[in-house]
């Protein structure tokens, strides 16, 4: 039996680690938090005021009975030896081993980034930040709203988009549409990287009286006057502000140097063999895929990994399939590889198949077999390829 | 042994009169169903190949088009005129199949020519009805 080591129990490694045949693998995941978080959920209670722990589900739970989980911190990881360094001394040999640590948020790199988390919370770091931005928003009576992105490279590229729906729709709730705005900051030059994608949702942010402000790359906040200043020198007020930082790949040491300038991990974009090695892949938002840093990614990576590891010859597409949420309606960002985004139509149904994969996301991790045929018969249908100018 | 009698003190906290009833409802479908061969045809079937191949019948690009407009389609589905439809299904059958792989080209001179086929006269009739129609609509829509 083969050991396959695991770092992080996340969307991407707790997907794999339940792929992997128990008869054929010793499969070890090692994640320095004892919950495994649903982390588009930190929208609904920043916005929508859910309780944390619908989102929230100890990893242990997650994993078959099977699979070992050392609920711990890896400090250093040795390609070449195969060894995993933990933070309390001990040492995980492997035969093979995935990095599915995911992205480290760097809240020092913009000057008062940490400052407006410590004050207002976000809703992309933790479940207490999530609750925290819920207060702060709800205090709010007046004044700009301001969802800021720092730098093009985040997880989950519809992220502030949903939040200014999401957030605007609380404040119409609240009577306050006229008096507080919602201003969206991109550092794009539309509201959306791609342009089919913008031309759908600009009608929508518009009719909700939400400002774009576009080619806005924040440079500092000036927590004092409460301005965001960007790169291009221009300045936003705020009563409340979020700012998505800077990303950057796994934070512990990895040897040899495979990380890219921002500390991504280099990986085959199809295979997500790290470079240079065939006993290593990294899968989720801690590669350099040239795609979006998404949940979907991590999970398709997942099922390469775990084919891959059996033997087969699984590739990843690039497939991505990021929801984007107005109130009432959604679409789909569909795109891969070889295809931009395709047109998709604001509709009722897709907002419905967003509901329906929250409430089956756990289940969906358990048990991968049952999910599996069903998943991949909408990846399949949903092709970019096959939807071209149709859309859906 | 102390365990044991942990477990069927909780049992007995469950297992209230209208549960016991419901449990037992749930039993005789159960049973029933075991009789008729259902759980094991049920067990069978789910089978991951099996339900990949049912899933990929009902989720297609076509499918989940018709779906995600499925409010729009039953509007327009519940304004046709099934009695008409009924009455002129085969008259469409017949006009779908007559139209021909590679039409000829036919002009001015080629038209008077065929009009002298009493079908094709018949066909005119009926055309000259339904531009009839046609204009009364287009009209009403306009309005």
């Amino acid at each position: 039996m083969e050991k396959v080591v695991i770092i992080g129990g996340g969307g991407g490694g707790a997907i794999l680690a339940n792929l992997l045949p128990e008869r054929e693998f010793e499969i070890v995941v090692v994640d320095r938090e004892e919950y495994h978080i649903f982390q588009p959920g930190y929208l609904w209670i920043a916005f929508k005021g859910w309780r944390k722990e619908i989102f929230m589900k100890p990893i242990r739970s997650l994993l078959k009975p099977h699979v070992k989980f050392v609920h711990g911190e890896a400090t250093s990881v040795d390609l070449n030896e195969r060894k995993v360094l933990m933070k309390d001394g001990k040492e995980l040999s492997y035969d093979y081993i995935v990095i599915a640590t995911g992205a480290h948020l760097n809240y020092d790199v913009i000057d008062g980034n940490r400052k407006i988390l410590d004050e207002f919370g976000d809703f992309y770091s933790t479940v207490e930040n999530a609750e925290k931005l819920w207060n702060a928003v709800w205090r709010t009576s007046k004044g700009n709203f301001v969802i800021g992105v720092a730098d093009p490279i985040y997880k989950c590229p519809p992220g502030p988009h949903k939040a200014a729906f999401l957030s605007s729709e609380l404040f119409s709730r609240r009577g306050l549409k006229d008096k507080v705005k919602v201003v969206l900051a991109l550092p794009f030059p539309h509201s959306y990287p791609s342009k089919t994608i913008a031309d759908i949702i600009e009608p929508e942010l518009e009719k909700r009286g939400i400002e774009i402000r576009t080619f806005f790359t924040v440079d500092s906040i000036d927590t004092e006057n409460k301005k965001i200043v960007s790169l291009e020198g221009e300045e936003l007020e705020y009563s409340v502000a979020t700012v998505i930082p800077p990303h950057e790949g796994p934070q512990y040491e990895i040897k040899p140097e495979v990380k890219d300038d921002n500390n991504f991990v280099k990986i085959d974009k199809y295979t997500s063999q790290i470079e240079g090695f065939d006993d290593a892949y990294a899968i989720g938002d801690c590669t350099n895929a040239p795609t979006s840093k998404s949940g979907v990614t991590a999970h398709l990576q997942a099922e390469v990994v775990a084919e891959r590891l059996q033997g087969y010859d699984a590739r990843y597409s690039g497939r991505t399939n990021c929801p984007l949420i107005t109130d009432g309606k959604g679409i789909f960002i569909i795109s891969d590889y070889d295809h931009p985004p395709v047109p998709v139509r604001l509709s009722a149904f897709k907002r419905l198949l967003e509901d329906l994969f929250l409430t089956t996301y756990w289940g969906a991790i358990r048990y991968p077999e049952l999910w599996q045929p069903v998943f991949h018969a909408y990846f399949n249908a949903t092709e970019p390829g096959k939807l071209v100018e149709l859309g859906w | 042994m102390a365990e044991k009698n942990i477990g069927s003190v909780k049992l007995d906290r469950i297992l209230t009169e209208d549960k016991i009833e419901a449990l037992d409802k749930t039993l005789q479908l159960l049973s029933k169903l075991n009789e008729l061969g259902i759980l094991d045809t049920v067990t069978d079937i789910l089978e991951p190949e099996v339900i990949e191949r049912a899933a990929s019948l009902i989720i297609n690009p076509s499918t989940l088009r018709i779906v995600d407009r499925i409010d729009q389609l039953t509007g327009t589905l519940g304004k046709i005129d099934y009695d008409t439809l009924e009455k002129r299904i085969n008259l469409l059958n017949e006009a779908l199949k007559s139209i021909p792989e590679k039409p000829k080209r036919i002009g001015l001179l080629g038209l008077l020519g065929e009009l002298r086929d009493p079908d094709v006269q018949r066909g005119m009739g009926v055309l000259i009805e339904l531009l009839k129609a046609i204009g009364k609509a287009a009209e009403k829509q306009q309005k």
